[in-house]
């Protein structure tokens, strides 16, 4: 029963129990005012791990190496408060005590910076006089490497959910699909997996008052809607991947956009390819001559047959931080700073999306 | 119908208009097929009338092109993009169908109404392409249905639906349920949603 008790515990003291509702509020500021945030998809050190499996299929996410296997907590966002260091889920194969002394220690350090750039703008950095007087590119080294180091600590400060949200806004308003976020979604899963059966097995235990069962309600609630993001999420990239099959399948893209699609995504583009191409040479080009039978005609003032990504599609984005100077189509500079919101064509803010420095809105 | 008293390129015009016609209305149309027949006949007398205007120029001054031969070339290329696009935009079509009954490929199939409007190649595809998404599915199916409904997040987890078609005995999370005409049920949600997408199940907006 302990096991139970445990669950139960570990329902009820997380206090915003729907993340959807509350993590866009009170998410990093939040978090750093509590105390050391565990993020269950591990920043830095477990990329390396993270990137090795990326190509693999989502089936895997079950023997994922990754640090939140032994969370308690089912957002990475609180603390165990049961008191002790160690995670007291008793599903956890605590062997990760050590790991979670290297979060604390991170977290702390991270408090201290935290507060510093959480302010708006880059402190002490007079915008003018470095438009005047310094070099374009030096003003643009300082603010990319600023701009490097502000991904990385959000990146190691923000929850999965958030993450996830934030890449399913992405990937529906980008034209082009973007790199794939596949450990991202295998952590997501193996947390929808926990949690139903960790509500599954409450569901066994006989002392359920009215409270445990609107709670047992709530956190189903929030798997179902968890499962919405994501499958939309699969489906918006799975629509684009057939949209753009051909180009993504054509020799001279294949460097640029292969990486940016999973093993079981690329094979299916492939066999969707084949299946399309298939499909007009019966009903057309094998009832034509011999010498217009090519799918790759180039005839002037026609767009091309093989459809591109579309990306001068002007789109609003929301600049996480300061971008520096970006090069517009006409030549001249625009300064982005943190937090403002612009609306502009994919292809000029392309770069930086893929660096994580913006996020479409 | 004298061929002579016609442009080149009207037939081609005749099946874009066609499919523009089908996404203003949102129907699916028969496949056009004469009028496909027809413009692949007049590809190949094209063709023909270049082979011919390439041979003739070739004897007088083979770095020269005849205009007749650029007219007809263009001509055809045209065609060629009509029929593709017409053919591309029924398969988007019925894509979209398929993704919006859940996947669900006996359902499309067995409707008498869309059914008699394909052609036997879209039935093919449609089968190949079932079996692509069945197999791209079998990787999340442990987790999650990814063909079940994305229009709009789920507020709640139980539903409140009325039986619009028999649909018998179903396996449900709180036992089989009989679907009977005419009932009420409140069930959860993702065990019926593939029933209120293909029809038999109405959501009753409480």
């Amino acid at each position: 029963m302990s096991n139970l008790d445990d669950i139960r515990r570990k329902f009820y003291d997380n206090s915003d129990p729907l993340a959807l509702d509350s993590s866009s509020t009170s998410g990093a500021g939040g978090s750093t005012a509590i105390g050391p945030t565990r993020s269950v998809s591990g920043s830095g050190s477990s990329t390396a791990a993270g990137s090795s499996s990326r190509n693999a299929p989502y089936p895997n996410a079950q023997n994922r190496n990754y640090r939140g296997g032994a969370s308690s907590s089912y957002r990475g966002k609180g603390r165990p408060r049961q008191g002790g260091a160690s995670s007291s889920s008793a599903f956890a194969s605590s062997n990760d005590d050590t790991l979670y002394d290297d979060a604390d220690d991170g977290g702390n350090g991270r408090t201290g910076r935290g507060g510093g750039w959480n302010g708006g703008g880059v402190e002490g950095f007079d915008y003018g006089q470095a438009l005047r007087t310094q070099d374009i590119a030096d003003v643009d080294m300082e603010l990319g490497a600023r701009a490097r180091e502000g991904v990385q600590a959000r990146e190691e400060e923000e929850t999965d959910v958030q993450k996830l949200l934030r890449a399913w806004t992405n990937e529906r308003h980008a034209p082009d699909v973007l790199p794939t976020k596949d450990e991202l979604l295998g952590s997501i899963l193996d947390e929808i997996r926990r949690q139903t059966n960790d509500v599954n097995a409450l569901r066994a235990a006989e002392d359920l008052t009215e409270e445990d069962h609107y709670m047992m309600m709530l956190v189903q609630t929030e798997v179902e809607r968890m499962k919405f993001v994501v499958r939309s999420y699969v489906r918006a990239r799975l629509y684009k991947i057939e949209k753009l099959a051909a180009y993504i399948l054509a020799d001279e893209n294949k460097a640029e956009m292969h990486p940016r699609l999973t093993t079981a995504e690329l094979r299916h583009a492939q066999a969707y390819g084949g299946l399309l191409k298939g499909h007009f040479d019966a009903t057309v080009l094998n009832h034509l001559p011999e010498s217009q039978r090519g799918m790759d005609d180039e005839v002037p003032m026609v767009p091309n047959m093989i459809t591109e990504p579309h990306k001068d599609k002007p789109v609003f984005f929301h600049a996480l931080e300061d971008c520096g100077q970006i090069r517009l189509p006409d030549g001249s500079g625009y300064l982005v700073q943190k937090g403002s919101i612009h609306l502009m064509r994919y292809r000029t803010i392309e770069h930086l999306l893929l660096r994580d420095e913006i996020e479409l809105v | 119908m004298t061929s002579e008293s016609r442009q080149l390129g009207d037939l081609a015009t005749q099946l874009v208009t066609e499919s523009r016609r089908s996404s203003a209305t949102d129907t699916l149309f028969k496949y056009n097929d004469p009028l496909v027949r027809m413009i692949i006949r007049e590809q190949r007398g094209l063709e023909e009338l270049v082979n011919a205007s390439l041979r003739d120029t070739e004897e007088i001054d083979p770095s020269q092109v005849s205009p007749s031969a650029i007219i007809h070339q263009t001509a055809i290329a045209r065609n060629k993009r009509c029929l593709l696009a017409y053919h591309h935009h029924r398969i988007s079509f019925l894509k979209d169908l398929f993704w919006a009954k859940g996947g669900a490929l006996s359902h499309i199939l067995s409707n008498e109404e869309i059914r008699a409007n394909l052609s036997p190649h879209e039935v093919d595809f449609l089968r190949s392409y079932n079996s692509l998404v069945v197999e791209f599915r079998s990787d999340f199916t442990d987790e999650l249905d990814i063909t079940a409904s994305v229009s709009q997040p789920p507020k709640d987890i139980h539903a409140l639906v009325r039986v619009v078609r028999d649909c018998g005995v179903i396996q449900t999370e709180l036992g089989t349920i009989d679907f009977q005409k005419g009932q009420r049920f409140m069930v959860r949600k993702a065990d019926v949603e593939h029933l209120i997408t293909q029809g038999y199940l109405e959501e009753i907006q409480s």
